[in-house]
This record gives structure tokens, C-alpha cells and sequence, in this order.
């Protein structure tokens, strides 16, 4: 409705005197209204509106280390003799945007957010997933960004290039959820000391890189495996509750 | 709209947390009252389908909750009793979240959000962070985001817990003008939160429900049972020492004490009104003796 269409509108209201409002109807048709507006509100979020707003809840620092890590790549991976200093350089690189996955995955459960988000219309595995969704799918951007960059420098087989960018970061996440399982961590900074200190085993670890040269593919595998069994047993926990059962 | 609990029982282990628990729940205000481990939590948490039952159903006009699922959330609201968020949280960002896992998007989220910080008195704080927040106002933020997207069903676990007077007066005028339509159930241990604005009073003790009705009503078992005193100080020390004493207070040389008996307990005592105070005395002696050992 335009300006004009209003004013015209406002003074057709305006001939006719509206007589007082009946108390008891007038809160009737406020009940009636509200009804209808709650059997009006669609029952399932829509994905992508669910994956848009926990987008927005995602830590900015697990953005900027995707974004580092390529960054880093693209600045540094100059020069390099033979593929054993590319392979080491991924196992330095792709722990920078491993760090953050796993603490973020399971912050929900660090910072007792879970009993609030169980009782929430979205279900923590709809949650849960959605998230790994989004994570997942910047962490495999960012590898394949790492593994592009390497490619286009060293005319190395791009697939073998993502072999080595997963194998730090599935082992990298499993120790890290493992870690939380195992010894009941329960705060922020023990999860992302464990997921540094795994970090920084690959770093200071890359000199052995070459050791898993002929196995890469099989260790990818695995660790890609055990990682996808670790995420589905969390997901399982935060479905099936039993993260905060305390008694009071 | 009906919240029906039937026979409802959690363990833990061979801890029995709610025990055979059964009561229905209509669009009012219900102040669940009992000492601490009395079970409150456990319901409240089975309340909102967080925990499930050992044994027994909650059913929402007559189906299961669990089946309800989404729909069921959906009408829900929970205050927990501790208040978690994540560091890098604002009141703001906090409430888009909540709003966010509630399914409600949008400029609806935004201007539902900046009402109900206004509400809670925390606007002028909806850009500060919130592990800045005082214990209140991080609770009064609790409060706002149960609220988020009217729902039908209010559950607050301890919602007074750290706010002071003043914000009391106003928590309790808040949720008297939500209420209207709506089942809101809040638990606490702090009696005159539920004497002002519950409806109905329901007493939980060792998981079980021992009594439920309006104030009047459930103080009645105890009608000829509380009487108060003005003694000597030496008198009075001796008498908190032997009986269950509510209230001891100094006026002038002499102490006016209020006391629990089945009958006279000292001369000149006089029978007096019963309070919910009396009543959760009376009930939860023992366990805030044990508290206090």
C-alpha cells in the first residue's frame, strides 16, 4: 500500500464512528488472534534457516583459522624441494584449522549450554548436525583450498594432496573428542589444550611425514573412520541425554 | 490445555530422584516448593523432556510428550538452574541464539528479544557482554529467553535464585501478567516466591508430592499448630533449643518467638495464623537440619 492508497484508506476508516470496544470481546478477539497466529507458525524450521542462524553462532576464531590456514598456505608453501617438504608442510598447516573443530563441536556440553538447548524446539541432533554440517563443510573447503594451492605449486595429484590434509585433522579431532570422553573434560580450556597439544605433536611431528607416505591413504581412511564413529557416538550422547544428568 | 504427569519415577542408579509422582497441570501459576534434593530439578528436567522417566508418562491433552516431540518444545520455555552461555555471548546475541533454536527468525526474534530485555530490565545491557553480568542480571536474562516466543508451558528451576528484593517484586509482577493462558511451574526454596504469585502451591519432598493446593488450603494441617511467645532472652534460648522454632525476634528486653507445636508450648504463648513458612518448617525440618550439619 502506498502513501496515497493509506491517506485514502485512513479517510474512508475515518467516516465511520467505531463505537466503544466491548471488554469481553474485544480480549476474545485478542485470544482468537494469538490461536491463530500459533497454528499459523510452521511446526519445522526450515534447513537452511536453522543452518543460517547457527552459522551466525559459529566462533568467528574457527573462521579466521580456516582463513589462516589458507592464508598461511598460499604465503609459505614457496620453494619447496620434493613432495616430502609439501607433505610436511600440510602436517604443520592443516592442524591450524583442525584446532578449533572439536572444542567447537562440543561447546555446547563445555559451557552448560546443553540442558537449555535440549528443551528447545530444535533437537540437539538436528543441532548437532547441522552444525557438523556447516564445520565439516569449512574444514573440507579450506583442505581443499590447501590442497588447490599445493597442486597448482607442485603439480602434485590433488587427491593424494586432500589424503594428507585429512589425516592430521581426522586424527587431530579424534584425539581431541576422545580426550573429552575419556577423561571427563569439562572445561574450555583443558578441550583446547588437548586439541593444541595434538595440534603441535603434528607440527613438531612433520619431519616424520614421510614415514606415512606409502600408508597415506589407508591411514586417511582410518582416521577418517575412527573420526566418524567419535562424532556419531557424541551426537548419540548429546541425543541421548545423558551428558547432564546431575544429581541435585 | 492439559500436562498430565502420571506415576512419574527417575532413578539414578538406586537413588530414587522423583518417586511415583502424579499430578495434572492447568493454564496457571504452580509453585513447586521443597528443600534442596527434594527432587525439583529431576521434574522440572523431565518436565521439559530432558531427562526420560524410569517409569511413568507426562502426556500433553493426553499425548506423550516424547511423541510430540518439535510440538512440543515448541510450546515450551525453561529457565535452568544454571545459567550457561557462551563467552563471546551479548544479552542480544544471547536471546537471537535462543530465538534461534527456537525457530523463531527474523525481525520477530529482534523485536520479542528487545521487549523482553526492556521487560527484565537489562536493555541498556543488551550490547554488554554477558560474562560481565551480575548473578542477577544473568538471571533476569534467563527469565527473558524462557519467555521467548510466548510459550504455553513456563518451566523456571529456581528463577528467583540471586535476584534481590527489588528485583523479586519485579520478577513476580512479570510472570503474573505473562501467566494468563499458560501453565508456568517454577520451583524454589524460598517460600514467599510462591506465597505472592502461585495459585497453587505443590510440596515435593524425597521426590514425592506430599501436598498441593492454594495457600490457605495447605496450611490448614497445620491451623492449631503454630503460636507465637514474648519470653525473657534466657527463656527463649532455652526454648529454640527444644522446639522447632520459626522466628525469633528482639523487641525491647523480651524476644517474641514463633513456634511449631501440637500444643502449648510455653505460657502466655497464643495461637497464630499458619503461614507457608510454618508449613515448609513443619515438613522440611529434618532435611534443613541435615543441611545444616
Amino acid at each position: 500500500m502506498n502513501k496515497k492508497q493509506e491517506k485514502q484508506f485512513k479517510g474512508q476508516l475515518a467516516q465511520y464512528a467505531a463505537p466503544p470496544p466491548d471488554g469481553q470481546k474485544k480480549q476474545r478477539a485478542i485470544a482468537l488472534a494469538q490461536m491463530a497466529l500459533k497454528e499459523s507458525v510452521v511446526a519445522k524450521t526450515p534447513l537452511l534457516s536453522l543452518a543460517r542462524s547457527q552459522a551466525r553462532h559459529v566462533s568467528k576464531p574457527l573462521w579466521l583459522l580456516q582463513l589462516a590456514a589458507v592464508l598461511a598456505t598460499w604465503l609459505f608453501s614457496k620453494g619447496f624441494a620434493d613432495m616430502r617438504q609439501v607433505q610436511s608442510f600440510i602436517f604443520i598447516v592443516v592442524p591450524i584449522l583442525a584446532f578449533y573443530t572439536a572444542p567447537e563441536f562440543v561447546k555446547s556440553r563445555i559451557y552448560g549450554m546443553g540442558e537449555l538447548e535440549m528443551a528447545c524446539k530444535n533437537s540437539p541432533a538436528k543441532i548437532a548436525a547441522v552444525k557438523l554440517l556447516l564445520i565439516g563443510t569449512a574444514n573440507i573447503a579450506a583442505i581443499a583450498a590447501i590442497a588447490l594451492i599445493l597442486r597448482s605449486r607442485y603439480q602434485a595429484d590433488f587427491a593424494t594432496l586432500l589424503a594428507y590434509g585429512f589425516m592430521p585433522f581426522n586424527v587431530i579431532n579424534c584425539a581431541t573428542l576422545s580426550a573429552m570422553e575419556i577423561f571427563k573434560i569439562k572445561t574450555s580450556y583443558a578441550l583446547l589444550s588437548v586439541s593444541l597439544i595434538a595440534s603441535l605433536v603434528f607440527v613438531f611431528g612433520s619431519d616424520a611425514a614421510p614415514l606415512l607416505q606409502n600408508a597415506v591413504t589407508g591411514c586417511s581412511l582410518g582416521s577418517a573412520a575412527l573420526l566418524a564413529m567419535l562424532l556419531a557416538f557424541s551426537i548419540k550422547r548429546t541425543s541421548g541425554r545423558r551428558d547432564i544428568l546431575i544429581w541435585n | 490445555m492439559e500436562l498430565s504427569l502420571k506415576h512419574l519415577t527417575r532413578k539414578y542408579g538406586e537413588k530414587i530422584a522423583v518417586d511415583d509422582f502424579s499430578a495434572a497441570f492447568a493454564p496457571k501459576v504452580y509453585g513447586l516448593l521443597g528443600a534442596n534434593g527434594a527432587g525439583k530439578t529431576t521434574l522440572m528436567r523431565l518436565i521439559c523432556d530432558i531427562l526420560k522417566p524410569t517409569s511413568g508418562s507426562i502426556t500433553l491433552d493426553g499425548v506423550g510428550i516424547s511423541s510430540l516431540d518439535e510440538s512440543y518444545r515448541e510450546k515450551l520455555g525453561y529457565d535452568p538452574q544454571r545459567f550457561g552461555y557462551y563467552p563471546d555471548f551479548t544479552a542480544e546475541s544471547y536471546m537471537a541464539y535462543i530465538a534461534a533454536l527456537k525457530g523463531i527468525g527474523g525481525a520477530a526474534a529482534r523485536n520479542e528479544a528487545r521487549w523482553l530485555l526492556e521487560a527484565v530490565g537489562l536493555s541498556d545491557a543488551a550490547k554488554r557482554k554477558i560474562k560481565t553480568f551480575s548473578g542477577g542480571m544473568q538471571k533476569r536474562l534467563g527469565i527473558a529467553q524462557a519467555m521467548l516466543g510466548d510459550p504455553a508451558i513456563l518451566i523456571l528451576d529456581e528463577p528467583t535464585a540471586g535476584l534481590d528484593p527489588k528485583e523479586r517484586v519485579h520478577f513476580r509482577n512479570l510472570i503474573s501478567s505473562f501467566a494468563p493462558g499458560k501453565i508456568v511451574i517454577l520451583s524454589t526454596h524460598i517460600v514467599s516466591d510462591v506465597e505472592y504469585i502461585a495459585a497453587e502451591i505443590m510440596m515435593m519432598r524425597q521426590g514425592r508430592l506430599i501436598r498441593r493446593g492454594d495457600a490457605r488450603t495447605i496450611t490448614g494441617i497445620i491451623a492449631d499448630s503454630v503460636w507465637e511467645a514474648v519470653v525473657a532472652p534466657d527463656v527463649a534460648e532455652r526454648a529454640s533449643a527444644g522446639m522447632t522454632v520459626g522466628n525469633i525476634r528482639h523487641e525491647g528486653g523480651a524476644v517474641r518467638l514463633r513456634i511449631l507445636s501440637d500444643k502449648k508450648p510455653l505460657d502466655g504463648a497464643v495461637r497464630v495464623e499458619p503461614n507457608l513458612e510454618d508449613l515448609y518448617l513443619h515438613y522440611f525440618e529434618e532435611a534443613a537440619e541435615s543441611c545444616a550439619e
